[in-house]
């Protein structure tokens, strides 16, 4: 395990790539979901301002 | 006329709402399982280089970065033109859900980058052609995407920013080829070269799932992004008012 997380001396190179990669995923995950919740959100009111006023558009 | 019918079918709101909506679980479930088994793969299975050692296992984060950042661009730019030729505003709704992934990977291209070439290289960064020409793609990404949110009217937002991402395309085939035209630091291809791939099947095996991994975890991130650019360029469309009025609406 020591021998592995060592990655032959190379750690401070290879774990920080492998930590921005898997940042950047998380990242694209979270950013996506708001974008679309935020959209959605959007969307509802739209629909609730209409129907207030009466009319589908 | 039969081929023809697809498309103009992605060219309807809540067609393409809907057909996103359904392909998503299609592409996010592959992403999964080729990226933590390619990832896997790379880091335990993969035995060390003979040269490089453990270092050279940035690859397969790195490799999979750049790959995904050129053929964002590629996408980005090919709907881009096909929003401005045939003024479709669902292309420019790709081309806009596709900038900030695209430049997230580009990022972690020049970063792993980084990372690789200091104990390889001896140094975090050199001005040589294909570092220089990534650089830019990464740049033009920002661009494109400070372009688009500089206009209040989508419309002219999509048409100055997608005319920058047509533009900038010369960009990619600069990046793939640069490593050949001239003498760069950085290494030639791995595994698209002629003569075949330069590495043996224990490792290549985990590059391409995480190539593949990788690519799937786009089209999976571009599915809820298109849905969320369709919403927003479809504010006041009726059939929208529809999911605005379902209560729970998130697997929709």
């Amino acid at each position: 395990m020591e021998h592995f997380l060592d990655m032959g001396g190379y750690a401070r190179y290879v774990w920080p790539a492998y930590a921005l990669a898997a940042a950047v995923f998380v990242w694209n995950i979270l950013s996506a979901c708001r974008l679309h919740a935020r959209a959605l959100e959007r969307a509802r009111r739209a629909a609730a301002q209409s129907s207030a006023a009466g009319r589908p558009s | 006329m039969a081929t023809w019918t697809w498309f103009h079918k992605l060219a309807s709101p809540p067609h393409l709402y809907r057909i996103a909506g359904t392909l998503f679980p299609w592409f996010a479930i592959p992403a999964a399982l080729l990226t933590i088994a390619g990832l896997y793969g790379g880091l335990v299975m993969a035995p060390a280089d003979y040269q490089q050692s453990d270092a050279f296992r940035i690859i397969y984060v790195h490799a999979p970065s750049a790959w995904l950042s050129l053929m964002c661009y590629v996408v980005m730019a090919v709907a881009a033109a096909v929003g401005l030729i045939w003024r479709m505003k669902l292309a420019h709704a790709l081309a806009a859900a596709t900038a900030p992934i695209g430049a997230s990977f580009a990022l972690v291209c020049l970063a792993t980058g980084s990372l690789w070439g200091k104990p390889m290289w001896g140094t975090w960064w050199v001005w040589d052609a294909r570092l220089t020409s990534q650089l830019i793609e990464f740049f033009l990404y920002l661009g494109y995407m400070a372009l688009h949110s500089a206009f209040d009217d989508t419309q002219r937002a999509d048409r100055a920013s997608g005319l920058l991402a047509v533009v900038g395309v010369i960009n990619v085939p600069i990046i793939h080829f640069s490593v050949y035209w001239w003498n760069t630091l950085h290494q030639g291809s791995t595994v698209l070269r002629a003569g075949g791939p330069a590495m043996p099947a224990s490792m290549l095996v985990p590059l391409l799932m995480s190539f593949a991994g990788f690519t799937f975890f786009y089209a999976a991130a571009a599915c809820v992004r298109l849905r969320s650019e369709v919403l927003m360029r479809e504010r006041n469309a009726s059939w929208l008012h529809d999911i605005g009025r379902r209560p729970k609406v998130a697997g929709a």
